[in-house]
């Protein structure tokens, strides 16, 4: 990997950044509430070509982001701010 | 001893300086490396291999120098593996030979080539094994390795530089040059990194001539128009390993370990241009001492002025053989022949290999065609050769002292390889070159296969150009440099001479390594015949060579043993850093006090200056206990504890993690993130709080203070600040973006002194401002006032951590050290941290030791704190089945059944009837001086019930002790010292 | 502390109340106020050239010594329920990187040209330790977080000492 463009910084180093987790590839679809919740926390499916991520640019302005990567080249598709409203 | 007569070369000076070898002292000259004063002063034996000991000598004249490692200086200060090829020396130098004893010439574990089957590759798996490695493993252990470690690392600064630039070219050879001045005259950034103390490469033996000028003319001017163009070059600097687009170069000036920089460049794009390095011929001892490459004999006359031996062979498989021997022989040194591994009419008629060839055959120089060497005699050196002809007839012996060897020349492709880069092979050098170049890094030169000097311009000029164009600069490269020097090789494979099954056990591939042919056939024979397993098998073309002698020679072998062609066979990867890098240049500034960043808290001077002993928790400095106290932190734990509750003491507790969250939102957002509701807490309240991780387990806990209807300060434990700090954000950012809360980060803004014990409360309403006497008065446990107290802000929150009265004072840092003075003054003793583990273990309080990542509220005590309906992160899944399952821990109080023995944290928790199987842990345990007694908190799984006894089995410490659980609240119970 | 030298120097300069101003988003939805760095890396000056307001962090400002005019557009700011202004005296510790060889000290932890390419400030971590970092006339200006600065000022001393030796 190489560097990854903060939206607010810029262009920064890879040891800028603190990789959190990968969103699962699939959601899946149960009756149960915690058992979705189960899932959401543990089962996780990986797609070579695409991972969803978040990550913190702990070591510069701390936003956290949305990354949008191909784990197979590691190349990095996109990246934005992290956001959202409450579930 | 006389003098012997000046050398003339063109790095050497004519003053003389002398060193020490192996005990003895010789003479050189400035500018000489240890390898060529060495063979100025006729020393051949510089070593001794790694697995047989074998006698070895210098292989070549840089850094594919396998053989020549020395150590320099003496113990503590030692510096091994240091290649002679590179080393300059300076006046008094001492170097040693690695790898024997007791000496280089005599060696004792030489008697190790007598058992050489017991060596080969793999043994360690297939030998040694009755009655136990064990047995063995000590002795070999000490044999085996490169150098020894210094004792001590005091070594100077390491400088780093941080440079970005448009174009980055890794050597400055003609193809790099070319490459440079096509970029910089575009109009770009370049900055050239050269391993060597000089630039020009190969232009330095090139007799040709570029744009009408020689060679050498050109060089200057070029360096002249680059330096003008604002392009960077660095001497002495390696490009040692592609860290994910940013490249580490690594600067060495002298060849040792001393006045280092490390480059950290990110270039927009890339040539590299590093050239190709000759690779030798295998055949029987090709490791004896005056067994060299050709260009390196080559570059010890031109560079140093030294011959490498009297009566020279010269064993190759192309044309330049015939020029080299030309130049050689103009040198001073007697060629005896020339074998040529290729027919009669390899040679093109009217070339100028043709031509030299002739005169050569006039001058008295053999010249076989067709021929091989089959082996080197000699014991200790070179003294003469067995060459036979390829297509039968009888071996003859020709007398020499050096046999010079050239089997062609392999692209040094480590750089781009490590970015993954793929490879294809190249029939007309028999290697490997650069299949595509890979975003913007390009191949350039000899390093893409061009070996002659007017293509090698011609690629590099290209290469510079479209990087150029990479990195968007917008100029004109300008016209490629036209050359013309030494004709194309017109190179014919040839890696290994023939040789009966017996005797391949002496022909080596990897010098460094000991690797023969023998090893590839028993790794072949083992079902290791992918290249990459044989490396690993065999341990062909590992350690700081990394194949550069050996790897691509190593898989031509290879593929003839199997019967393949080299390109399906391929070759392996080589594995940064490019060249051998001290620890101690990758540390950096990471070294002594400063391997780990330190965060101080305001009062950290005061602690210092007054018997502090700082002690590293996490990141910050924190005091341990204060020396006055006691000789040893257990006894001055004690006493300062004993004082906390007698009398009273201050602590220092600015590092307690502190975020203020504001806005119209913050309630809802902290209902959110902890378990019990922030949302119905009174201004002036402070609550105990706690939150849960997504799967349920309790992450952290803390006092959370509402300041205001829209503000609240929420603490957090001390090592986990900024982790907290994270996750608030996360969360921030993940729910509520657009809505109104913010997190700030406030740890450092709050110095926090707490003062604990019976007089506390007395000492306070001496020292603050008169303003305080009533609101000091009022708060009750758990309430927090804020005002003011020598003209900055004062916030005393009343809590306790140590089940004493107390007061938590959150003042500005610039106020912490006066105000932590007057309350010494008025009575309270400093405590440290040791003391408040005392304390708030014998009150039952919870730290990180039992929120430890793997416990729910519910294994802590705290159900009461989980109300249905509050549906906060990670409520969801403490519901779970397995967290009420009767195994699951429950935090229990632990007592010594004799009211006497220590037990310590870790230690396993078991019942008579099943000793081995642990029930649960000790978390916590401390010597109480209240109750005069070890305590203990512990983890216990919930179906053993209070009063139960059980034994606390420590078996890595060497002690089992009866101990019955008690209720994990110690001391005052009903806390009535905390909030009377 | 100072550390004086003729080619680079690092001076701590004195300062009383710093605030952090953090807005509810970022990008900011509607029209930014007047005077507000709006802009990612953007700081105001005032007439005599010192930062007053520095916009380091989505959607934060750090106002150190803030001015009765700035204490009143940060009021304002939180009236108008742009973001919520925090009182940090203490966190932060102001110093000035002087001299010729400025820009050299600071290649020895970042690349100060990428890293203020397109911006006036930018929040870094020099020497592992976290800095808001401005260009100035003079060479750079930084603010770092105040426990690591003990540790910084001794790296960043080591380093100066050394380029003083080139």
């Amino acid at each position: 990997m190489r560097q990854l463009p903060c939206p607010f910084c810029g262009a920064r180093e890879l040891r800028e950044f603190v990789f959190h987790k990968t969103l699962p590839a699939a959601a899946s679809a149960t009756a149960d509430a915690s058992a979705d919740e189960f899932a959401r926390t543990y089962l996780r499916v990986a797609d070579p070509q695409l991972s969803v991520e978040h990550w913190q640019h702990v070591h510069g302005c701390r936003a956290w982001l949305l990354v949008r990567r191909n784990p197979s080249t590691g190349a990095v598709l996109a990246v934005q701010m992290l956001s959202g409203t409450a579930p | 001893m006389s003098t012997p007569p000046l050398r003339r070369g063109t790095r050497i000076g004519t003053q003389w300086l002398s060193f020490r070898f192996d005990g003895r002292s010789y003479p050189a000259q400035a500018g000489d490396t240890a390898a060529s004063a060495l063979l100025a002063n006729g020393v051949r034996l510089m070593g001794r291999s790694v697995k047989y000991r074998r006698r070895r000598g210098l292989l070549g004249a840089g850094p594919e120098e396998p053989n020549a490692l020395f150590n320099v200086g003496e113990q503590p200060q030692l510096i091994p593996n240091v290649q002679a090829t590179l080393l300059l020396l300076r006046e008094g130098m001492s170097l040693a030979s690695q790898n024997r004893w007791p000496s280089l010439r005599v060696d004792l574990a030489s008697l190790l080539q007598a058992g050489g089957g017991l060596f080969s590759a793999g043994f360690y798996y297939k030998t040694f094994i009755w009655p136990s490695w064990r047995t063995y493993e000590s002795l070999i252990r000490r044999l085996a390795g490169l150098g020894a470690a210094p004792l001590d690392c005091a070594l100077p600064h390491v400088a780093i530089e941080h440079l970005a630039c448009d174009v980055l070219v890794t050597g400055a050879g003609p193809a790099g040059l070319a490459a440079a001045r096509a970029a910089a005259r575009a109009g770009a950034r370049v900055v050239i990194c050269e391993s060597e103390p000089v630039c020009g490469g190969e232009l330095e033996f090139e007799g040709g001539h570029i744009d009408g000028q020689t060679a050498a003319a050109w060089l200057v001017r070029t360096l002249a128009e680059l330096e003008s163009l604002g392009a960077r070059i660095l001497t002495s600097t390696t490009v040692i390993t592609d860290n994910g687009g940013e490249f580490i170069a690594h600067a060495e000036p002298g060849g040792l370990p001393g006045h280092n920089t490390m480059y950290r460049i990110r270039p927009r794009a890339m040539v590299l241009a590093a050239g190709a390095l000759e690779r030798p011929i295998v055949f029987c001892n090709n490791d004896r001492p005056g067994v060299m490459l050709l260009g390196a004999a080559e570059r010890y006359l031109t560079r140093y002025g030294t011959q490498v031996g009297r009566e020279l062979v010269l064993f190759a498989n192309h044309d330049r053989v015939y020029a080299s021997a030309q130049r050689l022989a103009a040198g001073g040194m007697a060629v005896r022949a020339i074998v040529d591994t290729r027919g009669a009419d390899a040679l093109m008629t009217g070339s100028a290999a043709h031509v030299l060839r002739d005169s050569l055959v006039a001058a008295g120089v053999e010249c076989l065609a067709a021929h091989a060497v089959i082996s080197a005699n000699g014991g200790s050196g070179v003294r003469a050769v067995r060459v036979a002809p390829l297509h039968g007839g009888p071996p003859r012996k020709i007398r020499c002292d050096t046999i010079l060897v050239s089997g062609g020349w392999s692209p040094a492709l480590h750089g781009g390889f490590h970015g993954g880069a793929a490879r294809a092979y190249a029939p007309p050098l028999d290697s490997f070159v650069a299949a595509t170049s890979t975003e913007t890094r390009r191949h350039a030169g000899s390093a893409n296969g061009c070996l002659e000097l007017g293509a090698a311009l011609a690629d590099g000029h290209a290469a510079g150009a479209r990087a150029a164009a990479d990195a968007k600069a917008t100029g004109h490269a300008g016209v490629a440099p036209q050359g013309n020097g030494d004709p194309s090789p017109r190179l014919q494979a040839f890696a290994r001479s023939p040789a009966a099954p017996a005797a391949e056990r002496r022909q080596f591939i990897d010098l460094q390594n000991d690797v023969t042919v023998a090893d590839l056939r028993v790794a072949l024979a083992e079902g290791f015949s992918d290249i990459e397993h044989v490396k690993r098998y065999t341990t062909l073309g590992i350690g700081t060579e990394q194949g550069r002698s050996s790897a691509v020679l190593g898989a031509a072998v290879l593929a003839e043993l199997k019967g393949e062609s080299l390109a399906a066979v391929g070759v392996s990867r080589s594995r940064p850093p490019y060249q051998p890098v001290t620890l101690r240049s990758i540390a950096g500034f990471h070294v002594g006090d400063a391997v780990m960043v330190s965060r101080r808290t305001p009062l950290n001077d005061w602690h210092v200056a007054h018997g502090g002993m700082l002690e590293p928790m996490g990141l910050w400095m924190r005091p341990r206990y204060y020396s006055a106290n006691g000789a040893n932190p257990f006894d001055a734990a004690i006493a300062e504890a004993r004082q906390v509750r007698t009398a009273g003491g201050i602590v220092d507790g600015s590092t307690l993690g502190k975020l203020e969250v504001a806005g119209p939102d913050a309630a809802a957002f902290l209902d959110f993130i902890y378990l019990s509701k922030a949302s119905t807490m009174r201004v002036g309240r402070s609550k105990y709080m706690v939150n849960l991780r997504e799967d349920g387990m309790v992450l952290d806990d803390g006092l959370v203070l509402r300041l205001a209807d829209d503000r609240f300060l929420a603490t957090t434990g001390s090592g986990h600040g900024t982790h907290m700090l994270s996750h608030f954000e996360h969360y921030r950012a993940l729910h509520w973006s657009g809505r109104g809360v913010t997190v700030t980060d406030v740890t450092e803004a709050w110095a926090v002194i707490v003062a604990a014990g019976p007089r506390c409360r007395d000492a306070l309403l001496q020292v603050l401002d008169t303003a305080w006497q009533a609101p000091i008065g009022r708060l009750g446990h758990m309430d927090f006032a804020d005002g003011s107290h020598a003209g900055q802000a004062l916030r005393v929150l009343r809590a306790s951590f140590s089940g004493e009265l107390a007061f938590e004072l959150h003042c500005r840092p610039a106020g912490a050290v006066a105000l932590w003075e007057a309350l010494l003054a008025a009575g309270l003793a400093a405590y440290g941290l040791e003391a408040v583990d005392i304390l708030r273990v014998e009150k039952g309080y919870l730290t990180g030791s039992e929120l430890n990542g793997q416990t729910t509220p519910f294994d802590l005590g705290m159900a009461a704190l989980v109300k249905q309906g509050n549906d906060c992160l990670g409520r969801a899944l403490l519901d779970r089945p397995a967290f009420h399952e009767a195994t699951r821990p429950r935090l229990v109080g632990l007592r010594a059944c004799d009211g006497r023995s220590r037990f310590l944290a870790g230690a396993q928790l078991t019942t008579a009837a099943a000793p081995d199987r642990p029930q649960g842990f000790v978390t916590s345990s401390v010597y109480s001086p209240t109750l005069d007694q070890w305590l203990g908190l512990a983890l216990l799984a919930r179906n053993q019930a209070e009063g139960t006894q059980l034994m606390a089995r420590d078996p890595l410490r060497g002690s089992d002790v009866a101990v019955h659980v008690v209720a994990p609240v110690h001391f005052d119970p009903a806390s009535e010292r905390m909030k009377g | 502390m100072q550390t004086q030298s003729s080619r680079c120097s690092i001076d701590r300069q004195a300062h009383g109340r710093v605030l952090e101003f953090a807005a509810f988003s970022w990008p900011q939805p509607g029209d930014a106020m007047v005077g507000w760095p709006s802009v990612a890396g953007a700081v105001r000056r005032d007439a005599l050239n010192r930062a007053i307001l520095l916009h380091f962090a989505p959607g934060r400002v750090l106002a150190p010594d803030p001015s009765a005019a700035t204490e009143a557009l940060l009021d304002a700011a939180a009236a108008q329920g742009v973001g919520s202004g925090i009182d940090v005296t203490g966190k932060w510790e102001h110093y000035i990187i002087a001299g010729p060889d400025a820009a050299r000290l600071l290649a020895c932890a970042i690349e100060p040209g990428a890293v203020l390419e397109n911006r006036e400030c930018a929040a870094v971590t020099l020497f592992d330790c976290p800095a808001v970092i401005a260009r100035t006339h003079a060479g750079f200006e930084l603010w770092l977080q105040s426990s690591y600065s003990a540790d910084f000022l001794a790296t960043a001393e080591r380093f100066r000492a050394a380029l003083q030796r080139t």
